[in-house]
């Protein structure tokens, strides 16, 4: 195959050319959205050239960008000389390629059958209550492996087991230590951001 | 082999797998460190070391002294200095997990033999324990048939969950007509409540390499891919590592213990599908396509990576095979029973008091893992069922229980032993609740090729979902068993064919509870 040289690998669309996503809060300052030329070259030199390389390749440009912009897909595309259909495609197929921004912060609950089995429902429904809110989302994962603490919940990168889940207020209190804010009023006028919740 | 150097009288071992490591062993390491500063005289030393099995104890530490073994679970950062300087004191009683207990004396190690002994992200661990002595053994004495024989002879069947005999794939794939063969090691292990294969490669790393190396040479490949799932990131982290050090020291690369075998070994990450852990669907995302399977024939073994012979097994199934040919084929058919030979390992969690890693002779009973060695439900109640196989498994019911856990019988109860994730399940868990947890699973993560699959997964779900919240009617049951063997007779890959399994089991052996779901219903 032949290899594109760096200066081939310019990105084909600038950032205004891709209308925002919508749910994508606008008052923050957009995430880069594509790699330096050299940026990318280095990732290339590390994983290859070879259509075989893409998932990694994507996995390094996820790391360094937070997710997957369409114009950064593009740039990958050129570079490994793969139709863009295919990148896209590629990139879409797998769930942990995110394709929007993620949000300043996270909730996921663990839904192995363990953390199931040990109310991770009931965990689900309350956090369903209090997220929507800006600026968090709300994920369901498999499992996380930690199965000994079931249910679990990783609040913004941080690993928290064994909720109260059966006692409803002693769960609110739980969330709120672990750093879960608490539901907004539902009169509260829905913002443009607000729709950041719930991603399944 | 270099000669082990003598053991210190008195050692601690600390566990550093995701388990223990979630529950805090990274802080009690760093508090028995401090603690070991402020004593005057000899401190014992403190290793690093793989899974120590009960995991739902964990930060676990073991400590071997000269007055024999124990093992606490949790212990606080403020016992640390008493456990160094006192290690007798009773004060330490309440966070002593006694060994003698079934949970660890019904272990049979083979697979997990130095997991919990060595460090792993030490090769120099790995090769004082004995690893990669059986590589050369092979290397240098052995022909591959005569690999091949043993392995065949041992019965040893693949662990992923098909249970496919492993001698005969090996000589498959090595009597394809001449040229590029390629072995793969199917570490993508996706079924929820299942973390055997993890456990392997968190705390061995170098056996996998050692077993997938002796597979290489015995279908006389020389390349390969391991394909683990990103969701495992200290498993990837010890396994380049690993893989790193196996190179620099010979073990891979040209001209293995000055054979004329090489084998170029290179790490692959998913990248969060289920659909992976079948086997083309695998070799599709090694080749960074879309994980989507395609049908056999031809099968792997024909046609595989680059169209060329490919070998692909389990994490479990290539653990296995230096014990197998260290101690011959015939040793390891000795273990278990019937047409299930040799040792499972099995992950155990849930509603069970003991969680953690078990490797048991297959054959032995359900109910000696869950009951005996698992400790029945948390709360002492009895346990409802057991779920075996995942997604693509069912439920056994509590009056089941003596059924041996073996291939065969599993099958027989709309069941299936599975890749070995073992989730007990409560009095409080309604069935149909859990089959409808299994097939939401399977809507999300079906590729989407396949009609019956992709559209038929999604029926399921809305017709339990009806039941559950009680508007199903009459014939619903009938019509939900229907839809639930037309998916199963016509879906592409195993992961559509097995994913009406939960809904089916539970359909038969608890098949009151969706009734009386219907019933409930209002006419």
């Amino acid at each position: 195959m032949a290899a594109l040289s760096p200066a081939d690998a310019e990105p084909h669309g600038s950032p205004a050319d891709v209308p925002a996503p919508p749910g994508v809060a606008t008052t923050e300052a957009l995430p880069e959205e594509t790699l330096p030329p050299e940026e990318l070259e280095g990732i290339l030199q590390r994983c290859g050239r070879d259509p075989d390389a893409l998932i990694e390749v994507l996995h390094q440009l996820q790391q360094r960008l937070g997710h997957l912009s369409r114009p950064a897909l593009g740039q990958v595309a050129l570079a490994l000389a793969l139709p863009p259909s295919h990148v896209l495609g590629v990139a879409s197929f797998y769930h942990l390629f995110r394709l929007q921004p993620p949000t300043p912060h996270r909730c996921a609950v663990c839904l192995g059958t363990a953390c199931f089995v040990r109310g991770a429902g009931l965990a689900i429904e309350a956090l369903r209550q209090r997220l929507p809110q800006p600026g968090w989302s709300l994920e369901e994962v498999g499992c996380l492996g930690a199965c000994s603490r079931g249910p679990v919940l990783q609040i913004d990168g941080v690993l928290q087991g064994d909720p109260p889940v059966a006692d409803r207020e002693g769960l609110a209190r739980w969330l709120s230590a672990a750093g879960v804010p608490q539901a907004v009023a539902l009169t509260a006028p829905a913002g443009p951001a607000l729709t950041a919740g719930a991603q399944r | 082999m270099t000669p082990s150097p003598p053991r210190p009288p008195r050692e601690l071992r600390i566990c550093t797998a995701s388990g223990c490591l979630q529950a805090g062993s990274g802080a009690l390491q760093a508090s028995l460190e401090r603690a070991a500063t402020g004593i005057d005289g000899p401190v014992p030393p403190l290793r690093r070391v793989g899974c120590l099995r009960l995991c739902g104890r964990g930060p676990l530490l073991a400590d071997d002294g000269p007055r024999g073994r124990q093992l606490y679970g949790g212990l606080p950062e403020e016992a640390a200095a008493l456990l160094l300087e006192q290690p007798e004191a009773p004060a330490l009683e309440a966070w002593r997990v006694p060994l003698q207990q079934p949970f660890f004396q019904l272990q049979h190690p083979v697979v997990l033999e130095h997991c919990g002994r060595v460090d792993p992200e030490s090769i120099d661990e790995a090769l004082a324990a004995g690893t990669y002595a059986t590589l050369r053994q092979c290397l240098t004495a052995l022909t591959p048939g005569q690999v091949r024989e043993q392995v065949r002879r041992s019965g040893l069947r693949g662990r992923g969950g098909a249970g496919y005999p492993t001698g005969l794939k090996w000589d498959t794939v090595a009597l394809q007509p001449p040229g590029r063969r390629w072995v793969v090691c199917n570490a993508d292990e996706g079924d929820p409540g299942a973390f055997m294969d993890r456990t392997v490669l968190e705390s061995d790393p170098h056996r996998l390499i050692e077993g997938l190396a002796i597979a290489a040479f015995a279908v006389g490949a020389d390349r390969g891919f391991v394909y683990v799932r990103a969701e495992y990131p200290l498993a990837i982290a010890r396994l380049r590592l690993a893989l790193t050090a196996a190179r620099q020291h010979g073990w891979l690369g040209p001209a293995i213990a000055g054979s004329r075998f090489s084998l170029d070994l290179q790490l692959r990450v998913g990248a969060g599908a289920y659909v992976c852990g079948e086997e083309t669907a695998l070799l599709a995302s090694i080749s960074g396509r879309r994980g989507t399977p395609r049908p056999r024939p031809p099968y792997p073994a024909q046609h595989g990576l680059q169209g060329e012979p490919t070998l692909i097994n389990n994490v479990e199934t290539l653990a296995a095979i230096p014990a197998i040919l260290r101690q011959g084929g015939d040793w390891y058919a000795s273990i278990g029973s019937g047409e299930s030979r040799g040792t499972k390992v099995f992950s155990l969690s849930g509603d069970v008091r003991h969680t953690g890693v078990v490797e048991v002779p297959l054959g032995v009973s359900l109910r000696q893992v869950v009951e005996t060695m698992g400790g029945g439900s948390r709360d002492g109640r009895p346990i409802k069922a057991v779920q075996t196989g995942g997604p693509s498994g069912g439920c056994i019911p509590a009056a089941l229980l003596d059924t041996p856990v073996d291939y065969g019988s599993l099958r027989e109860l709309g069941s299936m032993l599975g890749s070995g994730g073992m989730v007990v399940i409560g009095q409080d868990t309604p069935m149909p609740a859990l089959a409808h947890h299994f097939i939401r699973f399977s809507v999300q993560e079906s590729c989407g090729k396949c009609l019956p699959c992709r559209a038929g997964t999604v029926q399921l779900q809305q017709m339990l979902e009806r039941i559950l919240q009680g508007e199903a009617g009459a014939g619903d049951l009938e019509r939900l068993e229907e839809l639930c063997r037309m998916v199963a007779a016509t879906s592409l890959c195993g992961l559509g064919q097995a994913a009406p399994s939960p809904v089916l089991s539970s359909l038969r052996w608890f098949r009151h509870e969706y009734e009386a779901a219907c019933a409930a219903t209002p006419p």
